[in-house]
């Protein structure tokens, strides 16, 4: 299932809905997509994952890059996590680091 | 009295040991000696005042049991006295009678006795209880020693100025000494200890052929003694010129601190240079002659500097006047100084973390004997042509000429329990268990935390680090519970573990606000922002392993394994050899754009700190030959690229492609004196396990080449940055930014003279290794030693002032956080008692139910047949199952974690050293 990434800022949140695979060679035009936002400026990474269905290390490797880069006063928000996606995560322990949200609160 | 079987075959078998007696001894006390160290194969004789009989029969004091004794103290001779391996002074009141004498101008014969004892270095005094009232007339032979004694005797001891210390066992070189006649098997056994110690490496006959003429190292040809307290003799020749060298110039800049990674703050080099006590007063008269020829001011004559300045001077002494109250040494490159002591120069010995201050003060004329280390803080003025000295504060080492406070058995082991104290107190509080949320990476000077909440993966590990150390060298759980718990934390908080890739990699740390954590992946350091730098990796691990080899906790092998395929997979370099010095954080490749100045890149952190940092205690945990393999892949990177002939200093940072890469950052043309000795010391480890010639010859090169360069041989200490190129007309290398010197740079020195003091075939270098040892050491515990807060001082100045302005005044952070200063005192302890003193060491282990049945006790890289493991307990009794030669033990199956202690004797082998 192919890779896509589509953004939204409003208002100081940035809106990603992921689709599809996050493998190795789509973590590179991830992390382009979210190392373009300005620091500073976003205050609430809101991800939608529920199309997510595979989350690469590399892929999560650009998240955790990105929650370091976007500073300590942004909060970064996953929504609909699938659970094969959220144990790479919580293998990470990334989950510490983040809200994750069942889409219905979305 | 039954009769006593001697066994022929003990450990002591033709030792002798006195004992003295008289009435109202304490029987079990007696009895137990009688038999225990005849079962060792010692022959016993005791010894009384017979008063003119051919025997006395005494009487005990609680059974009133008959003892008869035919030996008479008055008849023992110098020849008699030195054939004792020891003497004991037993408890009861044995000490008091013993003490009596009638003729009031005069001690008693015991006493008498006693004292010449105390002036053989070959005869340990062993005085338990009560028996320290024997010393009492001869208070001299006990001042500024650590003794114990019973508590009815502290103000008597304290009196006797010695140092009570609160053991049931203390030992300070020859005089050993226990709480009370409770505690006689312990003091038995330390004593049967030492004995077979000091008879396996001939450390006895040494001393007496040394008696009386003994030469210290560095100040040939001058007679001393080995004695504690000789009357000194007036020498008020040698007329020699003081003069200095112009001031080490101060470049204001960009903080540098090379293994600290220093964060931001910007050290201009100023700090008052106020010393201990102060030196007013006028000089009295100037003390210059002509110049030694070696002296060549770079700044043309002294008297050029008209103005006053205080400064340090270490050095031997070579001449001391009480009546003037001049005094004559010679630094440790052999140049002369002279200073003049005052009304107000004060004095103290060295003094060890958790030791009260020493003074020696009212010492000072008896104390300055030729040959005599020590150092000299001082105010120096303008006069005549030159400049006068004038000493504020003396800093004796030892009592006597050749003593280091630092050699005492106990001293890094002391040291080290008091930091693991410090930094658990810091961190955790009195909490048990410790909890690790609580734990951050700055820490103030006092150990109190700031509003800073971050902590870092590599200061946790070398917490971690230095907790299992002193966990091994004191048995203390309390410091292995807090190893335990952070090594849990590291695993839970920051590893990554990479399903995709098989790898485990680590955060650069946290930032803990409340109940969320952010993690931090890339390092926030400038040296390596947004990469990940081999340097934190390979840190990372430093605790972990440490701990492994203490409890072979499988889950932490598994996360070293983790860790090792990164570094192989993703940091090391398939065509040319070792490993890249930075990876980018999404595609781990060390080439990638986004690297800059790192990009494609190795440098020593990259290529060698595995060796320190965890492969030598990885290898030490496991036996397994590829951790050889990596070893000697890196160590022969290392000869082949890193050595210069155009420096002295070796090549520390490469392109890919192995070609210098002088154009880094702060580096440039650089040198980093600690990694140079860094170097010398883990080539030495590497030669243990794997030999070859081409690391001696690299090792002893940078040995002996070093001090000359990296060190201060007029203040002691060894320097931090300099320039790798000499300056033109040659003389020493120029500073970089301050001639400030770092603790961790120190420890490299101490050991890696140590190693190469106890390891190298030749004994001309094995003495120039010692002395350069000894004056590391020296320098490291006189300056660095926090008594006021705990723990060490990260940077002091050139003259040994602590400076703590900025991030040099924090305890916890970067590799100040226990690892280094804790390394120091595991290795000084395992490198000075097995390779050099030829002493005893018991370490301690904790193997989990789930851990390896083998446990593998090694202390450190050591050549094969260094050491031999003489007896094992476990849980408290004695174990038979293991390997003498191989240092392993036969772990019996167990529901619970084991308490292994492996007592590890020395083997007699080639050796260079005493």
């Amino acid at each position: 299932m192919a890779f896509d990434v589509t953004t939204h800022a409003e208002d100081g949140v940035l809106t990603v809905r992921l689709t599809g695979e996050l493998d190795s060679r789509a973590a590179h035009r991830f992390n382009e997509v979210i190392g373009a936002v300005p620091g500073g400026t976003v205050n609430r990474l809101v991800l939608h994952l529920a199309e997510l269905v595979y989350l690469s290390s590399a892929g999560l490797r650009c998240l955790v890059f990105a929650q370091q880069k976007l500073g300590r006063g942004t909060e970064i928000v996953l929504v609909g996590t699938r659970p094969e996606v959220a144990e790479t995560i919580t293998m990470t322990g990334f989950d510490r680091s983040v809200t994750m949200q069942d889409p219905v609160d979305s | 009295m039954t009769e006593l079987i001697r066994r022929a075959d003990g450990r002591l078998a033709g030792r002798a040991i006195a004992i003295l007696m008289e009435g109202d001894y304490v029987e079990p006390e007696l009895h137990y000696y009688e038999r225990r160290f005849a079962e060792e194969g010692a022959k016993v004789e005791f010894l009384t005042r017979l008063w003119g009989q051919e025997r006395l029969t005494f009487t005990g004091h609680e059974y009133r049991l008959p003892f008869t004794v035919d030996g008479d103290l008055e008849s023992v001779d110098d020849e008699r006295l030195r054939g004792y391996d020891a003497l004991i002074v037993p408890s009861g009141m044995v000490s008091d009678r013993l003490r009596y004498t009638a003729d009031v101008a005069e001690p008693a014969p015991a006493v008498r006795l006693l004292r010449r004892a105390f002036s053989e270095p070959s005869v340990l005094k062993g005085i338990i209880c009560h028996g320290m009232w024997l010393v009492s007339p001869i208070p001299e032979v006990v001042r500024g020693r650590r003794v114990t004694c019973h508590n009815n005797l502290l103000g008597d001891v304290r009196n006797m100025g010695a140092v009570y210390t609160d053991q049931d066992v203390v030992v300070d070189g020859d005089l050993v000494t226990a709480r009370a006649a409770d505690r006689c098997h312990l003091f038995a056994r330390t004593l049967i200890d030492l004995i077979a110690a000091r008879a396996d490496r001939g450390l006895r006959r040494s001393l007496r052929e040394e008696h009386g003429a003994q030469v210290p190292i560095a100040a040939a040809a001058i007679p001393a003694t080995a004695t504690a307290v000789v009357t000194a003799t007036a020498n008020g020749g040698g007329s020699v010129a003081v003069r200095v060298a112009n001031p080490a110039r101060s470049i204001p800049g960009e903080r540098y601190v090379p293994e600290a990674r220093g964060t931001n703050g910007n050290g201009n080099g100023n700090g008052s240079e106020n010393g201990n006590g102060n030196g007013n007063g006028n000089g009295n008269g100037s003390h210059n002659g002509e110049a030694s020829p070696r002296e060549t001011p770079a700044n043309g004559d002294g008297a050029a500097l008209g103005f006053s300045f205080s400064d340090l001077v270490a050095g031997y002494v070579t001449g001391y006047d009480p009546a003037t109250r001049v005094l004559d040494l010679r630094t440790s490159d052999d140049r002369p100084v002279r200073a003049t002591l005052t009304d107000t120069t004060s004095a103290q010995f060295l003094r060890n973390l958790g030791d009260p201050y020493v003074d020696a003060t009212g010492h000072v004329d008896e104390l300055l004997t030729p040959g005599r280390h020590l150092y000299v803080y001082g105010v120096f003025y303008a006069e005549s042509g030159g400049h006068a000295m004038q000493a504020t504060a003396l800093v004796f080492l030892g009592r006597g000429v050749g003593d280091y406070n630092f050699e005492e058995a106990s001293w890094w082991q002391r040291q080290l329990a008091e930091l693991a104290r410090f930094y658990r107190r810091a961190q955790f509080g009195e909490t048990r268990p410790v909890n690790f949320d609580d734990y951050r990476t700055v820490i103030r000077l006092g150990g109190d935390k700031s509003d800073h909440h971050v902590q870092e993966t590599d200061t946790i590990s070398r917490l971690v680090y230095g907790m299992s150390s002193a966990y091994m060298l004191t048995g203390d759980e309390d410091f292995l519970g807090v190893a335990e718990q952070g090594s849990q934390y590291l695993r839970d908080h920051m590893r990554f573990v990479d399903r995709d890739n098989d790898v485990v990699y680590w955060y650069h740390g946290v930032d803990v606000r409340g109940d969320t954590e952010r993690k931090l992946f890339t390092s926030e350091f400038g040296d390596d922002y947004d990469a990940i730098p081999a340097y934190e990796q390979i840190y990372a691990l430093v605790g972990l392993t440490q701990t492994y080899r203490v409890t072979g906790d499988p889950r932490i092998a598994a996360d070293i394994e983790g860790t090792l395929r990164l570094l192989r997979t993703f940091f090391r370099d398939p065509e040319r050899g070792g490993y890249f010095s930075h990876i980018d954080p999404i595609l781990l490749s060390p080439h990638h754009e986004s690297l800059g100045a790192n990009r494609s890149r190795k440098n020593w952190n990259s290529v060698g700190d595995h060796a320190p940092a965890y492969l030598f205690n990885l290898l030490l945990a496991t036996g397994e030959q590829r951790h050889v393999d990596m070893l000697e892949e890196c160590f022969d990177l290392i000869v082949e690229h890193f050595p210069d002939q155009g420096s002295p200093f070796v090549q520390e940072r490469f392109h890919a492609d192995w070609s210098p890469d002088r154009g880094w950052g702060w580096q440039q043309d650089r040198a980093v004196v600690g990694h140079n000795l860094k170097i010398a010391w883990n080539l030495m480890r590497m030669n243990a396990v794997r030999p070859k010639q081409s690391y001696v010859d690299l090792a002893e090169r940078l040995g002996a080449s070093m001090p000359e360069f990296g060190s201060d041989q007029r203040r002691g200490g060894w320097y931090d940055l300099v320039d790798r190129g000499l300056p033109d007309g040659g003389g020493k290398p120029r500073f970089v930014w301050h001639d400030r010197k770092a603790w961790w740079q120190q420890e490299q020195a101490i050991l890696a003279y140590l190693i190469l003091a106890g390891e190298t075939g030749s004994p001309d270098l094995g003495e120039r290794f010692l002395k350069q040892a000894r004056e590391a050491a020296s320098f490291y515990n006189a300056f660095f030693l926090d008594h006021d807060e705990g723990g060490v001082y990260f940077n002091v100045l050139a003259a040994g002032t602590p400076y703590l302005l900025g991030t040099e005044r924090l305890k916890g952070s970067h590799s100040m956080s226990m690892y280094h200063a804790a390394e120091l005192c595991y290795l000084a302890t395992v490198y000075t008692r097995l390779l050099v003193s030829r002493e005893p060491l018991t370490l301690w282990f904790k193997p989990r139910p789930d851990a390896d049945r083998v446990l593998r006790v090694a202390p450190d890289a050591l050549p094969p047949g260094a050491a031999r493991l003489h007896w094992v307990e476990v849980d408290g009794k004695p174990h038979a199952a293991f390997d003498a030669a191989n240092l392993t033990v036969q772990l019996p199956a167990s529901a619970d974690s084991l308490t292994v202690k492996a007592h590890l004797v020395p083997l007699s082998r080639r050796g260079t050293v005493r």
